[in-house]
This record gives C-alpha cells, sequence and structure tokens, in this order.
C-alpha cells in the first residue's frame, strides 16, 4: 500500500466543534488510480487538502493518521512536508487561471520546482529538463510557448503547463482535484489522454477528484462517492456503476441526463445537500432519502457488501436487484 | 407542421477589434457568421458548442441584446432589428432570457419579492394588489413557497436561485425563452430538477425556447431539434435524434466522441490536438479547417453550403456535396 488514509477526522471552528469529514478512510496502491466523487461541499477538496497538509488554518485534524511509505504525515511538521510536496505527491487543481502566477513567464515557472528539489542542478541542464517537460506535455511550439506568461496560453495549454509542473519531479503520487472541469469537451479528452499516458509512463498513482462521474467512470479504477464530509460508498468501478448500493448513489446515475428518457422526467433526488452546519447525527443523506429509517439517524458503520465494496447504509433492501 | 416563432436570416455580429497602433488596420473577430436559422413554435431548439464558438452572442443577437451587425430576425412577422427602443422595449415582453449564473444575475440587495414584481412595474402591468397575487401564484409553480419572497438571493441555495432566476423570466408570460447554460453551474443532484422545472414550465406556458449548452447529453434529452455551431457557424443542425445518433459533419463527431459518459467504453480516437481559434472577418473558407480529419483544398476556398442530408437534417460540409 502507497498511501493509507485511516479513520480522519476534520473539524473547523473556533473550539474545532463542528467536523467536516468523518472518518475518511483511503487507499492508494502503487499505479492505481482512485476516484473521488462528490457535490460542492462534499469534502472532497479537504479530503486532499488533508492529507498534504495544506489545511486552511480554521480546520484541523482532529483524529486519524495518513500513512505514506511507514510513516504518519498527520505528525509532519510544515517543513518535512514541504519536502515531500512536489517531489513524491504533484498537484493539478481546477483554476489554471489562479494557479499560475500570472507575472512570470512558463519557463520559471516550471524551472521554479525542479530547482526547488534539486538545488544544484546547472543552468543548462535546468533548461534542458523545462523544455523536456513542455514536449512531453504537448506544448506546442515550444521555443515560443516557454517564454509565453500565462495569459497569452489557452486553457488547454494552461492545463499542460500545471500538469508539466505537477510531473516534474516524477512523483509518486499525482493529485488531480477538477483538473479538467473548467475545459471544453475536446480539450478534457486531450488532456485526460495525456494524464494517462504520463501515469503509464512513469508508474505513478493518482488521486482524481471530479464531480463528473462519466469522467470519473473512464479515469479512475476505484470509486469513493462523498457526501456532506463522509465517504457513503467505495468500491471497484465496474461494482459502483452496474451494482450501485447507496440510495445517494443510485440516484446520481439515475438522475443522469445521458439514462433519461427523452420527453419523460428526469428521475431526480428530491431536496438539497445539506451544509456542514445542518449536519447532525446520524446518515447525512437521511432528509433525501426514500428509504429512511428511524434507526438511520444513530452512528452508521460501513459493511462491506461483495469483495472491495462498502457502503454506508442499513437499509438496502434487496441487493442486486 | 408547426409554424415559424423566429426566422433568423443573415445574422451577423463582429466585434472589432483594439488596434494595435493608431496607424494599423482595423481588423474585427466574427462572432455570429451569416447564421440562418428557424425557430418553430413549441419547439425546443437546443445549440451547442465549445466555449468560444458564439452561441451565447447568438442568443443575445436574437433578443437584440447585442445589436446585430448585419441580418434579420423576425419574430411573428415583426423584424426586430427595425424596431425602435422604445417599440423593441414593450416588444421584450415577449421574449426572456435565463442565466447561467443565478447569484450573480439577482441583485444581491433585494428581496425576492422584488426581483419578481420589478418587471411587472417597468411594463406597466396590474395594479399592486394584483401584482403581489400574481407572484404568490407563480412562485409555488417553480417548487418554491411563500416565505421564500421575503429572502435575499444570497439566503438561497444555487437550485433555488436558479427557480427565481427562471420565474422572473416567467413573470411577463413570454412566448419565447433563452436558456444560456441554465444548469451548467448546478451541482448534479440539483441539474435534473431544473431540468424537470424548465420541461414543466415550458408545457405549463405554452414556451418556446432555445436551449444554450455545452453539454451534449442535457442537449439531446431537452430537446426536439439541436444546432450545432463551430466558430461562428452553424455546421449542422437536425432532429435531436439525428444529431445525436446520426451526426454527419467532422465536428460533430469530434465532439461526440471526446464526450466521456458513464456508458461509453472506448477511450480512443483520434483527435487532432488544436486549440480553437478565433475568426477574422477577411477569413472565408470552411471554420472548422484546421482541426478536420477530413480536410481537402477546396475547402479553404469558400464556406461550404449547407447541404440536406435527411429530412430536416442540414450539414455544412463538401463531404456530403459529393454523395448528394
Amino acid at each position: 500500500m502507497l498511501l493509507k488514509v485511516s479513520n480522519l477526522h476534520v473539524s473547523i471552528g473556533k473550539d474545532k466543534s463542528k467536523e467536516v469529514l468523518n472518518n475518511i478512510n483511503l487507499e492508494l496502491d502503487s499505479k492505481e488510480v482512485i476516484g473521488i466523487i462528490g457535490e460542492s461541499g462534499s469534502g472532497k477538496s479537504m479530503t486532499v487538502k488533508a492529507l498534504l497538509g495544506l489545511l486552511p488554518r480554521q480546520a484541523q485534524i482532529t483524529k486519524g493518521e495518513v500513512i505514506y511509505k511507514d510513516k504518519d504525515l498527520v505528525t509532519f511538521s510544515d517543513e518535512e512536508m514541504r519536502k515531500l510536496l512536489g517531489k513524491e505527491f504533484g498537484m493539478i487543481f481546477q483554476n489554471s487561471m489562479t494557479a499560475l502566477n500570472p507575472l512570470i513567464k512558463v519557463k520559471h515557472q516550471v524551472a521554479e520546482v525542479i530547482k526547488k528539489h534539486n538545488k544544484d542542478i546547472s543552468e543548462k541542464e535546468l533548461n534542458k529538463q523545462v523544455e523536456q517537460l513542455l514536449r512531453e506535455v504537448n506544448m506546442p511550439n515550444i521555443e515560443l510557448s516557454k517564454e509565453k506568461y500565462p495569459h497569452e496560453l489557452s486553457g488547454g495549454q494552461k492545463q499542460r503547463v500545471l500538469i508539466a509542473i505537477a510531473i516534474a519531479n516524477k512523483p509518486n503520487i499525482l493529485i488531480a482535484d477538477e483538473a479538467t472541469t473548467a475545459l471544453d469537451v475536446t480539450v478534457q479528452f486531450q488532456i485526460i489522454r495525456l494524464l494517462k499516458s504520463m501515469l503509464d509512463k512513469y508508474e505513478m498513482s493518482m488521486i482524481f477528484i471530479s464531480h463528473d462521474l462519466g469522467l470519473i467512470r473512464h479515469v479512475a479504477n476505484y470509486i469513493y462517492i462523498m457526501y456532506a464530509g463522509e465517504i457513503l460508498e467505495r468500491g471497484e468501478v465496474m461494482q459502483i456503476f452496474t451494482n450501485p448500493q447507496h440510495p445517494y448513489t443510485k440516484g446520481l446515475i439515475r438522475s443522469l441526463p445521458e439514462f433519461a428518457i427523452k420527453g419523460e422526467q428526469i428521475e431526480v433526488i428530491p431536496g438539497r445537500a445539506l451544509s456542514i452546519n445542518e449536519k447532525e447525527k446520524g446518515c447525512p443523506f437521511y432528509k433525501r432519502c426514500n428509504r429512511r429509517l428511524e434507526a438511520c439517524l444513530k452512528e452508521i458503520h460501513e459493511v462491506e457488501i461483495e469483495n472491495k465494496h462498502f457502503v454506508k447504509c442499513i437499509n438496502l433492501g434487496e441487493t442486486h436487484e | 407542421m408547426s409554424k415559424v416563432l423566429i426566422k433568423v436570416k443573415g445574422l451577423t455580429k463582429e466585434f472589432e477589434n483594439r488596434r494595435k497602433g493608431f496607424f494599423s488596420k482595423r481588423s474585427s473577430l466574427i462572432a455570429v457568421n451569416n447564421v440562418d436559422l428557424e425557430i418553430l413554435e413549441g419547439e425546443t431548439l437546443g445549440l451547442v458548442g465549445e466555449s468560444g464558438c458564439g452561441k451565447s452572442t447568438l442568443g443575445k443577437t436574437i433578443l437584440q441584446l447585442e445589436k446585430p451587425t448585419s441580418g434579420e430576425v423576425v419574430f411573428e412577422g415583426v423584424d426586430l432589428t427595425t424596431l425602435s427602443k422604445a417599440e423593441l422595449r414593450s416588444f421584450r415582453q415577449n421574449m426572456q432570457l435565463v442565466f447561467q449564473d443565478p447569484h450573480s444575475a439577482l441583485h444581491s440587495k433585494k428581496k425576492v419579492k422584488w426581483l419578481l414584481e420589478e418587471p411587472l412595474i417597468a411594463h406597466d402591468i396590474g395594479g399592486r394588489k394584483t401584482r403581489r397575487e400574481l407572484i404568490r401564484d407563480l412562485i409555488e409553480v417553480v417548487g418554491l413557497s411563500k416565505e421564500h419572497l421575503e429572502r435575499y438571493p444570497s439566503e438561497l441555495s444555487g437550485g433555488q436561485a436558479q427557480r427565481i432566476g427562471i420565474l422572473s423570466a416567467l413573470m411577463l408570460s413570454p412566448k419565447f425563452i433563452v436558456a444560456d447554460e441554465a444548469v451548467s453551474a448546478l451541482d448534479m443532484s440539483i441539474q435534473g430538477q431544473i431540468l424537470n422545472l424548465l420541461n414543466r414550465i415550458k408545457k405549463r406556458f405554452n414556451l418556446t425556447m432555445l436551449f444554450i449548452t455545452h453539454d451534449l447529453s442535457v442537449c439531446y434529452y431537452m430537446s426536439d431539434r439541436i444546432a450545432v455551431m463551430y466558430l461562428g457557424n452553424i455546421v449542422e443542425v437536425g432532429p435531436a435524434e439525428d444529431v445525436y445518433k446520426k451526426h454527419k459533419h467532422p465536428y460533430t463527431k469530434l465532439l461526440f466522441s471526446s464526450l466521456l459518459t458513464v456508458d461509453k467504453e472506448i477511450l480512443n480516437v483520434d483527435i487532432v490536438t488544436k486549440d480553437i481559434a478565433t475568426l477574422e472577418s477577411d477569413y472565408s473558407g470552411c471554420p472548422f479547417y484546421e482541426r478536420c480529419n477530413k480536410k481537402r483544398d477546396r475547402c479553404l476556398m469558400m464556406l461550404p453550403r449547407m447541404i440536406k442530408v435527411a429530412p430536416d437534417h442540414f450539414v455544412r460540409c463538401i463531404l456530403y456535396e459529393e454523395i448528394g
């Protein structure tokens, strides 16, 4: 196991009274791609921030551990974490407009991460590596584009630069948080293909966060369904899509417009997601669920319903329907 | 055959580029290029394309929110481009716009009841009492209740705010609605709710709708007919079923093969990695030329004309000229 997150709890607020992540368990093998899916506010970005030690000041890990290479990252100091970030963990965030510094040329931004973890590199070697990286992410006309500022690049090109920065030090784990969300479909397709080829080439693992079920289906091997700071269901891609168990997962898949029949209503999940302020004890999906029981308001534990497929629900009813 | 509600003829919108220097030549960018389009009464026409292809500009130009450079928009026999400002103002009751991001489209310092009453006051409809009654009746149509009338937009969730956005477009009982990426900013479990709502109100108020989106699955579900736009040009238009399953234009094919959906298997298509450009006004020829994998020299000579490939199904590509 390359990375193992167990029983992770994160709270915010003055006295750390509001729990935003509740009992998160993640496992990432080498060369594996896991997908985390959830709506806005479900805690998917918070989860990766927590395991990278990048939580905002108001938030704090209250319980749990993040084991990477036999060490618990939760106990690491900022200084120790900094040595890992960009070196063993590569990160690609959603908004390439804000992730890149608008005042610095592309080549210097790529060079910076290489230099950060390799202080003695010569100027010539650095230049060579920058060009090599930009070539690898298929930047058009490298001589020209490396001299550009971020605003002179298209959305897809900016995303390519971000990928170049993320893989610059050949990390073990790539973390992509909504990495293609703002892009057009044809560009998204290219970026996904690029990411996949990079994973193969450098034998990296990836944590892929998205709100797009279709996308995650094509990228990940194993999927975590998050809702209001909890993982409600997890399983292999095919288990999730052909045999979803949690009422929320079922509802999500059923409400996809691609499965709706023209002229008929889309079967939707009623209501809206809870914000953390409204969260109470028990199942966070309770209010919107069509199978709720009174017992759902007590604490609910995960059950394994088939090999590697876990669900946090006490009223599944007929499985394999 | 239903009758044509809106007939768009040769509609063009150019934006002038900023000149680089005092003596440099003026150049302009074509956002909408000579578009001919008919919108039938009671239908939902889907308009798809990637960002920057001009689909929003086309929507706004039809509504006369952008002044077209040339062309006509004939709405029930009236050419909107010839109307004076005052005439247009009163005509606007017939056509309304639903925006993408409800929170920025709604005035944040006004309560919901004010937001809904304002269009009625502007068009001098009803007395105070009848207006309030109308609002109280209609709020339930969009799945909200009276208590929401006293709230500010910031106190509404994204889905609720979009319901208000839709209702405020309905207040003047328009015949025609342009929904511009109306569900793109919403969470996935809310999207379906709003799509259902749009279909429901469309039926109830006999609306005709132009549904602008970048999402092909949503577009297919919502639309009777689909128009595909690329760099200011409509490249394919036809019944939703045809465009979704039997698309012909190389660009439409590219769009659909890039689509990653849950029930799709392959992830291996030959895609020309080329970014979308913009179209300068002096360019003639097929707008898709650079990215096309079936291009020929002839494509550069002039803009291909629309070719009929099936009943009501038209494609702007010379490939079909040879066959037809």
